[in-house]
């Protein structure tokens, strides 16, 4: 059994019955990346990397947060499941930020929830940098 | 399959399906498709691509860089380590945080040593003493905004900067130039080290390297903040705007009690100077009464905003101290006893960082402000040492005769030119603003705009810290004394600020003393007072040997030995109130002291304690949490007296009070009525008779009277404008709507550790703990909770552990452990161990050039 599914890569059925946008009727049909989307074992491999790509760059820049929920979201088979993986890399953003201050003492997320705006930023920033980079599942 | 393309999403995939599939469409119609598809794509991508940029853009890319989530700045702040190891230009040295975070350094010399200081200060406190950099060179509005352009217009004409420049030619040359070089390495490097504290995140601002100039820029905030004092121009105004008498009564210069800290029977009665001196110059200088000093010319109004902006900047009037010794006569171990607690801001973090330095030869332990290398307040292992404030008058102002449009003043027979730098205040979000900076032969000139009106817009100042000063000297020599000689010899080169020192050590040695160069002032050769506006043209209140922005010589100023001292008193108290009566000392000293509230109620307590005898460490933490409050008392005799005139249902609340202890603790309904009422009744006496004759620009509050002089006006007095009694009534009706409609029951639900960082933020200010005492209390804690014991030290001068709290915690990052750890303890009373052993986690190793 190969990680291929049933339906072909070509067979846009699941992106229709996702209800994807329009968008997704011109995704690739063939390509690697057209390859990709009809492989889940491989496409989960490739959105896993890309979480930890992704993280990786956010680690050092918050364009990184676009960037990785445009790589999580590439994989996806439609425009709409490209949008959830890119909103879900950010909310992996959020937890990997807020394990990474309970690391750092007992003190520090206490302090971050009681600087409301500021910690407010810490999640809604990366939610909307998800959609964001989550939009180019709509053009690739 | 139906090509009905249009009706639902179903179909127009379909649609697409069949197109891509088979090309059955018109070649016009699959064009269409092909370009509405690539302008959707194109679409989305460019919402994707104008979101992201928008990213880059604006105060979106400040909280983006600041906040955000993994990258954002306030994040890798709370992540921040610091690592192990750290190269050091100047020898090995060990870094150690305890389970408190005081920072224990200990290495192979003093110039390790003071390099590792800097690192942990730069560590732990960066924006603080940034902040406070800031402030004192005028630079706040360049990331406040222009709510401080008053205040960097003030401390840009005061030129503190130029000030500490002075002071640093003067120390650079010294043996501990090097020390203090050594010290701002060790800052710049933790500032390379980590990432900035969280404020800078959220000012998106940066901090420029710290330099030996911001070391003495420091010690100038320091003692601005206990010796700036305009008092004399508000006594001119007062006189102007009512009368001379009001100056008097509102004013006073003394108050009428016995509490002095020279001259207490069986205490420090040994104080003797000269008398042939004391009765000459007492006669000349004196003080006391009621004389006012315009008595030779009609007094001028400062100009209102000008008056404004100089009370804005002065420190508060509740600056002061407890400070305290205990002679091994009288105690159980047979060592002496010493107690320190300064009230100051309270803040987050503090305004006090707590260290023990161990380089070689000594160890001492204390507290130090940030930005400061060796400890200020402290104990090595020779002896113990505390400050309290002096009230010493060492500021004076001068009016000038002016010509070619201000550009010239008259001084003496001659006309000399103002020194001017017009200079630029950087404005964050604002337009920039000019301020013209002037020097004049006495110091520096501070003025605002005038509108016209005969008001003083403009007034000469003349203070002893714009001189270069020594006390940097003093202070590494105290960290270094061997004894009580070695003491009182560092003790000589404490320039400023004017405070009481006790100092005792483990020999049974007491010192008493007050610190500083205070100016004797005169006036064609003779001394005069400085309690009064000079007039600076006609050479009136010179001060012989000073020289602003250069070295002093201070010839002129009252000589250390005849500085207020006494050596081995049997024990001393020292609570900001009178040092010493007028009668008894040669010179003038102060032109007013604080209410002796807490000096009265320190003297009854150590008589009360060395009558007993065998006096402990514990006696004296008790000590510092003493909660009765002498002024509550002069107060209960106030309402006593206003009973008879009260309705019936406010002699009840009076009975309540009177029959008080007078203990301000924090499950007392009497202090939380008492304290409500006298917050009522200061706005119901004096002020609204001050409202009605002052300037309408002016604030009466900055002219009413201390709550002592308050509590003394009688009933009949003109400032209750019907009557004392009534008075009384409306602050008694005040305070219990204003208690009833807070659902407040006792002292405490009113009077908490309101204790808040600058930026006044969730998550950067401390909790609230209900607490005891007041501004009035040895406990001391006011009522806004925001000023109060800044520190407390117990030092037995034996084998014992000294104890020790702080009003918070020793990190100044609000993500750290020990960022409010002792707060509740300080609240409650309760003290730490104060040991200097370097034990703790090791945090760096600084390692010697390879």
């Amino acid at each position: 059994m190969t990680d291929t599914d049933s339906r072909t890569a070509t067979d846009d059925s699941a992106a229709v019955t996702d209800g994807g946008a329009p968008t997704a009727e011109k995704a690739p049909t063939t390509g690697p990346l057209a390859t990709l989307r009809g492989q889940s074992g491989r496409r989960r491999l490739v959105t896993l990397a890309a979480v930890v790509v992704g993280v990786g760059v956010a680690w050092f820049h918050w364009l990184g947060l676009v960037v990785g929920a445009a790589l999580v979201a590439l994989p996806q088979r439609s425009f709409r499941l490209g949008l959830a993986a890119g909103v879900g890399f950010g909310a992996v953003a959020v937890v990997v930020n807020v394990a990474l201050l309970v690391a750092s003492g007992p003190a520090a997320l206490a302090t971050a929830l009681a600087m409301t705006q500021v910690f407010g930023v810490s999640v809604a920033a990366p939610l909307a940098a998800g959609v964001v980079g989550g939009l180019v599942r709509g053009v690739v | 399959m139906v090509f009905n393309h249009g009706e639902t999403r179903t179909g127009r995939r379909e649609l697409a399906s069949a197109d891509s599939g088979s090309g059955f469409y018109p070649v016009g119609r699959r064009r269409w498709r092909v370009d509405s598809d690539l302008t959707r794509r194109g679409l989305v991508g460019a919402i994707a691509a104008g979101a992201t940029a928008g990213g880059f853009l604006g105060p979106v890319r400040g909280y983006l860089s600041g906040f955000a989530p993994l990258s954002g700045g306030v994040w890798r702040t709370a992540r921040a380590e610091t690592p192990d190891a750290v190269d050091s230009p100047y020898g090995t040295a060990q870094l150690r945080h305890d389970d408190h975070g005081v920072a224990r350094v200990e290495g192979d010399s003093e110039a390790a040593v003071y390099f590792a200081t800097g690192y942990a200060q730069g560590r732990d406190r960066l924006f603080q003493m940034d902040l406070q950099r800031r402030q004192m060179r005028g630079q706040l509005s360049a990331v406040v905004g222009t709510a401080t352009v008053d205040s960097d217009r003030f401390h840009r004409q005061m030129d503190f900067a130029g000030a500490a420049s002075a002071t640093w030619d003067r120390i650079g040359d010294t043996e501990v130039g090097p020390l203090v070089e050594a010290f701002c390495d060790g800052v710049n490097r933790a500032r390379e080290d980590h990432p900035l504290p969280v404020e800078f995140q959220l000012l998106d601002a940066e901090p420029a390297p710290w330099t030996p100039t911001d070391v003495m820029l420091a010690e100038k905030q320091i003692a601005w903040g206990l010796t700036g004092n305009f008092q004399s121009l508000r006594r001119e105004t007062l006189a102007a705007e009512v009368d001379p008498a009001a100056v008097a009564e509102l004013l006073p210069r003394r108050l009428d009690h016995d509490a002095t800290i020279l001259g207490h029977p069986g205490a420090t009665e040994s104080f003797s100077p000269a008398p042939e001196r004391v009765e000459t110059n007492a006669q000349k200088t004196s003080t006391a009464g009621t004389r006012t000093p315009f008595t030779d010319r009609e007094p001028t109004a400062t100009h209102p905003e000008l008056a404004g902006a100089l009370s804005a900047q002065e420190p508060p009037p509740w600056v002061g101290s407890n400070s305290w010794a205990v002679g091994g006569d009288h105690t159980e171990s047979g060592a002496a006893l010493l107690a320190n607690d300064p009230h100051l801001t309270l803040q987050a973090p503090p305004v006090w960082y707590e260290q023990v330095l161990s380089p070689p030869g000594y160890r001492v332990r204390g507290v130090t402000f940030p930005g400061v290398p060796p400890v200020v307040i402290g104990e090595n292992d020779h002896g113990a040492w505390g400050f309290t404030n002096a009230n010493a008058d060492v500021l004076d102002c001068y009016r000038y005769e002016t010509r070619a449009d201000g550009t010239e003043y008259r001084y003496g027979d001659e006309w000399r030119a103002f020194e001017t730098d017009d200079q630029t205040i950087p404005v964050a979000d604002g337009d920039d603003q000019t301020v013209t900076v002037r020097r004049s032969v006495h110091g520096v000139v501070v003025d605002r705009a005038a509108d016209g009106d005969k008001l003083r817009p403009a007034v000469g100042v003349a203070w002893t810290g714009l001189s270069a000063t020594d006390t940097t000297l003093a202070v590494r020599d105290l960290n270094r004394s061997t004894g009580v000689d070695d003491a009182a010899d560092a003790l000589r080169r404490f320039d400023e600020p004017t405070q009481c020192c006790v100092y005792a050590d483990r020999d049974g040695e007491i010192l008493y003393r007050v610190t500083g160069k205070v100016p004797i002032r005169r006036t064609d050769g003779e001394p005069v007072s400085g309690d009064r506006v000079f007039d600076g043209s006609a050479r009136e209140g010179e001060w012989p040997g000073y020289t602003p922005f250069g070295e002093s010589s201070w010839d002129g100023a009252i000589p250390y030995a005849e500085m207020p001292h006494v050596r081995n008193p049997e024990y001393v108290g020292t609570a900001n109130q009178r040092v010493v009566d007028d009668s008894d000392y040669p010179h003038y000293l102060a032109a007013s002291y604080d209410a002796p509230d807490r000096g009265r109620r320190l003297w009854d307590r150590l008589d009360a304690l060395v009558d007993r005898g065998d006096v402990t460490p514990e006696d004296l933490r008790a000590l510092q949490g003493d909660v009765v409050s002498e002024r509550a008392r002069r107060f209960q005799s106030v309402l006593a007296e206003s009973r008879s005139s009260l309705p019936t249902a406010l002699q009840s609340v009076v009975d309540e009070l009177t029959a008080w202890d007078a203990r301000l603790d924090r499950d007392s309904r009497a202090a939380l009525v008492f304290c409500r009422f006298l917050t009522h009744y200061r706005a119901a006496a004096v002020e609204p008779v001050l409202a009605d004759e002052l300037d309408d620009r002016r604030d009466p509050g900055e002219y009413t009277p201390n709550d002592w002089v308050l509590a003394g006006l009688p009933p009949e007095s003109r400032w209750f404008p019907e009557g004392r009694a009534a008075a009384v009534e409306r602050a008694l009706r005040a305070a219990v709507k204003e208690i009833d409609a807070n659902d407040w029951a006792v002292y405490g639900d009113a009077h908490q550790t309101t204790v808040t960082h600058p930026f006044d933020r969730g998550g950067l200010n401390y909790e609230a703990h209900p607490t005891d005492g007041s501004a009035a209390t040895l406990f001391n804690v006011h009522n806004a909770a925001d000023a109060g014991s800044s520190w407390r030290q117990v030092c037995p001068l034996d084998d014992r552990e000294s104890r020790c709290i702080l009003p918070g915690g020793n990190d100044g990052s609000p993500f750290g452990a020990n960022y409010g750890d002792q707060l509740r303890a300080w609240a409650d009373n309760e003290l730490k161990r104060m040991d200097r052993t370097q034990r703790g986690e090791l945090t760096v190793s600084f390692g010697g050039e390879e």
